[in-house]
């Protein structure tokens, strides 16, 4: 077996207690450098490294500003140069194998959700990448979600500033085929892939929230 | 011909051939460098290759398209700051015919030697002539460190940069990348300069030999350089199109390395600094150098790192996959570190002054690797030698070479 990060073989040592363990598709070396998280101050809410001056986080605060407050914001993996590496080729260049990588990573009680809804991607997206890198990677660890919504956005996030994103306006709605009534007093999980500015994820709970969950929390995959 | 994804006309209906488990891009054909899932995109198993996945992927459900670049003539001159050795100049005369005569040539130059610059004039002529050029290594350090010099030195020229993440496009008509990007290439390049010829993984990796002369036109010319050439380049080009080149380009001899009897492992499981290292990195300080601390494992390297820091707080360590890797490379070349700990990632590529170099474990390194690790030392005019300890638990024939060549070269002569 190959590690699915470095291409290496994995020689993991066999012993009473690894030879019953599933075999994991990364060494243990790749999982050292993607699970290192930087030093610093960090916000306790977005978990985003603050600079030496900021008292209160600012993009919270301007995202408390526009948006209601999610329950938690949760993050599995910091974006340091290692793990930005394994989104550019996760969504660039379609190495689909990195969802069962991101999957190790996962862990979270989806069980106290009644709801985990992944943020959708467009058409556009959809048939250029093949996959919602958000759906297969809860695909790979065996998560139920619920596919709720859908975008019509085709400009990359990245390439938007954060006042563009902004004022562009909500691009998620309810799919047809999906019930949105029975989000009413429901706890819920929005999961995103990487969390930037945080205006993605706030924008799909501001749809979802209108229909009156009693809890929206949030799952991304890398705080960037 | 350049495959591009989305772009061109069909080159093979499909990049991977699923049921025979070939890559129709890069010739893998290793099964376990495949990797199959179910898509309900497409609603079938898409099966693409794991080798050459980090240019774009080639899988069972995408045609490889390719698009036919116009060659086109760029006046392409270049300005160098210092004149070229004799030997600098000499090589790069050869380099020029093996153009003139679409031949191949091994370039084979001692650390130091200012093999870049040699390629200048060849590649200046190419251009001229309207013909397509790369310039590639195995090592991403190799290829950025390679593209600022040639755009340092090639003022106007439109220079494409590709490495893994890391695309500057104009015309693919003068390419500096890593090897594995040429596999987006047929028949495109008429002068191909592969620096560092000898490094990981090129020599293990038939397939990277392949990208290369798949890459190159009929008539073309494919430059090898390296310090330590393998049989198999030398036949490659052909005995009588070696080029030899044993003086570093400042005239100055290579250090040869002292060895020193005994091993530090047990002084290191022990969590104790070996004695004899400690004495060797607290001469250097004293005479106000900076030194490189070769270590043959990572893990030996994170064991022996706390216990130089203690008595060195001016250290750090690297590796690999190091995040910090080229801010503690920089921080050597300032005051902020004068002891670096490394694994063989450092091994070329990197030049700091009032370097002096000690090899732990010298008895684990491959005759290649010596040699590299000897050629960090003394690469400037005003720091032309420097001193290299191995410290080695017993001789081996790796250690014995390196020092036979490493001697022969101060001569004059090369070992082949």
């Amino acid at each position: 077996m190959i590690c699915l990060y470095c291409h290496a073989d994995i020689k993991e040592e066999v012993n009473l207690i690894t030879l019953f363990e599933r075999s994991r598709p990364l060494c243990s070396s790749c999982k050292m450098s993607l699970s290192r998280w930087r030093e610093g101050r960090r916000c306790k809410f977005c978990h985003r490294l603050m600079q030496a001056d900021e008292a209160e986080c600012a993009d919270c605060l301007f995202l408390s500003a526009y948006y209601e407050r999610p329950g938690e914001i949760m993050s599995m993996l910091d974006y340091h140069d290692t793990v930005k590496m394994l989104f550019h080729r996760y969504k660039f260049t379609k190495d689909a194998a990195l969802a069962e990588v991101l999957a190790m990573f996962l862990e979270c009680r989806f069980g106290e959700y009644d709801f985990s809804i992944p943020i959708p991607v467009s058409e556009v997206r959809l048939a250029e990448r093949g996959y919602n890198q958000t759906e297969m990677v809860l695909d790979a660890a065996g998560v139920k979600y619920h596919d709720a919504l859908f975008t019509e956005k085709v400009t990359r996030q990245s390439e938007l500033g954060k006042m563009d994103r902004l004022s562009a306006k909500n691009p998620f709605r309810f799919k047809a085929d999906f019930n949105a009534d029975a989000l009413e007093g429901m706890k819920v999980l929005v999961v995103d892939d990487i969390y930037t500015t945080g205006i993605t994820v706030h924008q799909a709970a501001e749809t979802l929230f209108s229909k009156k969950p009693v809890k929206i929390d949030m799952l991304t995959f890398s705080k960037a | 011909m350049l495959i591009k994804f989305g772009d061109g006309e069909v080159y093979k209906s499909q990049g991977v051939d699923p049921v025979k488990k070939i890559c129709r891009r890069c010739g893998n054909n290793s099964r376990k460098y495949f990797y199959r899932y179910y898509s309900r995109f497409h609603g079938s198993d898409v099966t693409y290759c794991l080798k050459c996945v980090s240019i774009g992927r080639s899988d069972s459900v995408t045609p490889l398209t390719a698009v036919h670049v116009e060659r086109a003539v760029e006046s392409c001159r270049y300005h160098l700051d210092f004149d070229l050795s004799d030997g600098q100049k000499k090589a790069s005369d050869r380099v020029v015919q093996a153009l003139e005569n679409n031949e191949n040539l091994l370039l084979y130059a001692v650390t130091g030697a200012g093999k870049t610059e040699i390629s200048f004039e060849a590649i200046s002529l190419a251009r001229q002539r309207g013909l397509n050029v790369a310039f590639v290594s195995p090592r991403i350090d190799v290829v950025k460190e390679v593209y600022l010099r040639l755009t340092a030195a090639f003022k106007d020229a439109r220079i494409d940069l590709l490495y893994s993440g890391v695309k500057v496009a104009f015309d693919h008509r003068f390419t500096v990348c890593t090897v594995h990007q040429l596999y987006n290439h047929i028949s495109h390049f008429d002068l191909i300069i592969v620096d560092e010829t000898d490094a990981f993984p090129l020599p293990e990796d038939s397939q990277l030999m392949d990208a290369i002369l798949r890459a190159a036109t009929e008539k073309s010319s494919i430059i090898l350089m390296t310090a330590t050439p393998s049989k198999r380049m030398i036949n490659f080009a052909g005995r009588e199109n070696v080029v030899t080149l044993t003086r570093r380009y400042h005239g100055y001899d290579l250090a040869v390395p002292e060895i020193i009897r005994g091993s530090a492992d047990r002084d290191i499981q022990k969590n104790r600094l070996p004695e004899t290292l400690h004495m060797l990195i607290q001469n250097v300080i004293a005479q106000n150098r900076r030194v490189l601390v070769f270590v043959p494992e990572i893990s030996m390297m994170q064991q022996l790192f706390p216990l130089i820091r203690e008595k060195y707080p001016l250290s750090a360590s690297v590796y690999s996959q190091d995040h910090e890797r080229y801010l503690k490379v920089d921080s050597m070349r300032g005051d902020e570190t004068k002891v670096l700990l490394t694994t063989t990632i450092l091994e070329r590529g990197v030049t700091f002054e009032n370097l002096d170099v000690i090899v732990l474990g010298a008895e684990k390194f491959n005759t290649n690797s010596l040699i590299q690790i000897c050629g960090r030392v003394g690469r400037k005019v005003d720091d032309p030698t420097g001193s290299i300890w191995f410290m080695a638990a017993h001789h081996t024939g790796s250690i014995r070479r390196t020092i036979k060549i490493i001697k022969s070269f101060n001569k004059g002569e090369t070992a082949i």
